[in-house]
């Protein structure tokens, strides 16, 4: 998603007032209904509401990348403090303290990169609205969302080298790197994996951090979960 | 007549009733409802009111500008014999000894 600004959201608040304003000048002075009524009433009924809906579409899909959007569901709470934790070196801590991305760290590292990554990303994120609401996520405790919510796959390492692009000198120099490239490629070894770069959020990995309890769940839709 | 057009007789019969003044006041307030629901996605933007913004708020903005359009269209075939503000049909649909003809007439 396009760095829209906060411009966006005040177009889309500047659009309604005007809009407001219009149509509540219609409904307490009552003119006439002449051609510049009907003209005024174009703008305030079709014009500013759709650069309203527009405006607002927009802003609130770039709100959606945000990373406190993401942690205002209670059962990402661990996962919201683990990345903002300033003392913090989880993988996850120190992308999000990154100045260029870091605010929204949970879609950048999570969105999918495909051709139609934008959509289906958001798609994912409509079955998170669900789960939570209508699939019990809701009704967890901190404790039961931390045994219980898992990533729906396996992090793919395409994500990872859409900035390290495992192409540079400092990257190929790396012994490891060199002997598992195939496999890197292949997502049979993940880079967020004990032993490369470790966890992204150990602390949901139990209390080694090392996936001591990540036994499968019982709940179902848990499996879909991030 | 066929059951078709009797039905489309009967649902000009109650566009012709209602005023066009009327529908527009209802496209108001459900624009005005639908216009709360989008900036309070914008100044409140959590996962419900962003999406029932997307969703809900769109779809009563596109259903307000639909009763003007309906209003405009109603306000055509009304005629120009029709004061822009005044209540009711237009006088080629009242009946013949209404009270607003007599009034009229008077």
């Amino acid at each position: 998603m396009p760095h829209a600004g906060p411009w966006l959201g005040y177009l889309a608040l500047a659009s309604a007032l005007i809009a407001t304003a219009i149509l509540l000048h219609f409904l307490v002075r009552r003119p006439a209904l002449d051609l510049r009524t009907k003209l005024m009433l174009l703008l305030g009924l079709g014009v500013f509401p759709t650069i309203t809906a527009a405006t607002s579409t927009v802003a609130g899909m770039e709100a959606t990348t945000h990373r406190e959007f993401c942690g205002s569901c209670h059962t990402m709470d661990g996962h919201f403090e683990n990345a903002t934790d300033p003392n913090e070196q989880s993988l996850a801590a120190r992308h999000s303290r990154n100045p260029f991305f870091g605010d929204e760290s949970c879609y950048v590292c999570h969105a999918d990169y495909g051709m139609f990554g934008y959509a289906l990303t958001k798609m994912g994120g409509m079955k998170h609205v669900y789960y939570y609401y209508l699939g019990g996520y809701r009704g967890m405790s901190k404790e039961e969302s931390r045994r219980e919510v898992h990533i729906a796959k396996p992090y793919d390492n395409t994500n990872c080298r859409q900035c390290h692009t495992t192409t540079a000198h400092v990257w190929r120099s790396v012994p490891d790197h060199q002997a598992m490239q195939a496999q890197l490629a292949a997502n049979k070894v993940s880079c967020a994996s004990p032993g490369c770069h470790g966890y992204a959020h150990p602390f949901s990995k139990g209390p080694d951090g090392l996936g001591a309890h990540t036994a499968p769940s019982a709940n179902p839709a848990a499996e879909h979960a991030p | 007549m066929s059951l078709l057009d009797r039905l489309r007789g009967q649902a000009l019969k109650r566009l012709q009733r209602h005023s066009v003044i009327s529908l527009i006041r209802v496209a108001c307030y459900v624009a005005l409802v639908g216009l709360a629901v989008m900036a309070a996605s914008i100044l409140y933007p959590a996962p419900l009111p962003v999406i029932f913004a997307m969703s809900v708020g769109q779809v009563i903005g596109i259903v307000a500008f639909l009763c003007y359009l309906l209003s405009i269209l109603m306000d055509i075939v009304r005629g120009s014999d029709h004061a822009p503000d005044a209540p009711g049909p237009a006088r080629q649909y009242r009946e013949p000894n209404s009270k607003s003809d007599v009034s009229d007439s008077v």
